[in-house]
């Protein structure tokens, strides 16, 4: 039902102005223009942001981030890729590039479960108020566990409703990669979740 | 046989199941996979877990927090609503002309720059500035026009020799190599405007005699007298830049055959 309101979301989005207009009016400096592309797409960059960083302060700064970056390389941004795939490829980087400082951090956990448990911003455990039910809490603690290039795919494609070639345009990758490490990342995914249940049961 | 094929076909099956439930495969396809799943139940159970996953993931969707940040702090850390970032063609046109500038200024001042140390530079080098005792005027070194190092040299009291200790000098001053100190004064004769009396056992200069006027003035130190020439030698420390063609050039060759105290 998520997927079928971001989608109807994005076209209603895609339908309103074409991109084309809209960049052109950025590079041009107009501010409107700028705050409109912000409107659009500000809460699907955070909620992706969230998705991989676990924690909504550290969601909001890659937000803010990704934006500003944006805005300032706009009059480089050359039209091949659709706009918001060139959006969620920079707040990948900016994800990616945290994640990885973070891990060379000595004093913060590698352990999933406990980024899980800890790593939550003031408004509460971000995992735990989305795990409404024991069978999607252990799908998304499924998701959470997975490594960050899986999740990422997981999260672009069945949160966010990108199709197979906005995601290579993310990703700057081939198509057939991108199947291939999407089909891959489902089958952890499903796998996760089967070890995850079957520790349940035991327990 | 049978199973193999039955197993091929199953994973060829359960990598389209996403698909399936995206609404992306054509009609005949998803007839193809409805009829595998009836007669399937492993796959069949499959299809339950990307039913439950994707019910799931769209509960992201509807429980992830908002967020505080707003568009205000974009906007404030946008540079002068300029986010396009392109350079503006005026202010490019502005850097380039003053690039030029600069080149250009660089190029006309490094004659006046590439000159052999002054009294300042000997200071700069840690060589301590002489004491004035005599700040009177001396006579002219050379009658008439600009005076060269040389002329002014021959006209200081005899036995007064020229005797380049340069080597030492430039050695103690640069830290160079002599032999790279001594071409570089073979091939470029000292350019500027003073004279220098140098004590060859300390090597420390002893007076600093302006020759880039008229009447040569002595800056600073005591004039050099015929006694001192046992114990003194003149360093060529400046030279006029112009007219040096008219000049006779400075006997490096010999006073380098000399040998300076190390």
């Amino acid at each position: 039902m998520g997927n079928a309101i971001v989608t109807a979301a994005c076209e209603m989005f895609r339908t309103a102005e074409p991109d084309d207009g809209l960049v052109a009016r950025c590079r041009n400096g107009d501010v409107e223009a700028l705050e409109e592309v912000y409107a659009r797409w500000e809460r699907p960059i955070f909620r992706h942001a969230y998705g991989m960083m676990r924690n909504a302060d550290e969601a909001d700064d890659v937000k803010q981030e990704t934006f500003v970056r944006a805005f300032r390389a706009i009059g480089g941004f050359d039209g091949r890729c659709v706009l918001h795939s060139w959006l969620f490829g920079i707040c990948a980087n900016i994800c990616r590039d945290r994640l990885k400082q973070k891990q060379r951090r000595p004093t913060v956990s590698l352990d999933v479960a406990a980024l899980i448990a800890c790593d939550d911003g003031p408004s509460g455990d971000p995992m735990r108020a989305l795990m409404a039910d024991s069978e999607h809490e252990t799908i998304l603690r499924a998701m959470a566990e997975l490594p960050v290039a899986h999740r990422e795919l997981l999260l672009l494609r069945e949160v966010e409703g990108l199709s197979y070639e906005e995601i290579r345009d993310v990703l700057r990758c081939s198509l057939a990669s991108v199947k291939l490490r999407l089909f891959r990342a489902r089958q952890q995914w499903k796998k996760r979740y089967l070890a995850l249940t079957a520790e349940g049961e035991r327990q | 046989m049978r199973r193999r094929k039955q197993e091929a076909e199953c994973r060829r099956i359960s990598a389209r199941l996403w698909d399936l439930r995206d609404g992306q495969l054509q009609a005949s396809d998803a007839d193809a996979i409805s009829r595998h799943l009836d007669a399937c139940p492993a796959c069949a159970a499959e299809l339950r877990f990307v039913d439950i996953a994707k019910n799931a993931a769209g509960t992201i969707v509807d429980r992830t927090p908002s967020s505080k940040r707003g568009w205000d702090e974009i906007s404030a850390a946008l540079p002068q609503n300029s986010p396009s970032h392109h350079p503006h063609p005026i202010r490019s046109f502005a850097w380039v002309g003053a690039a030029a500038v600069v080149i250009l200024a660089g190029w006309l001042a490094w004659p006046s720059v590439n000159r052999k140390p002054t009294k300042q530079g000997l200071e700069f080098e840690g060589i301590p500035p002489l004491k004035v005792d005599n700040a009177a005027p001396i006579s002219p070194l050379a009658a008439g026009g600009k005076p060269s190092t040389v002329a002014d040299a021959k006209s200081l009291p005899k036995p007064m020799n020229l005797v380049a200790t340069e080597r030492a000098w430039a050695k103690k001053s640069f830290g160079r190599r002599p032999g790279a100190s001594r071409q570089s004064v073979e091939t470029q004769p000292m350019r500027g405007t003073q004279l220098i009396a140098v004590n060859r056992s300390s090597e420390m200069p002893a007076a600093v005699i302006a020759t880039n006027d008229i009447s040569p003035t002595l800056v600073s130190g005591t004039v050099p007298s015929s006694s001192d020439a046992e114990t003194m030698s003149l360093v060529s420390g400046s030279a006029p830049a112009a007219d040096s063609s008219d000049e006779p050039a400075v006997s490096h060759e010999t006073a380098w055959n000399e040998e300076p105290n190390r």
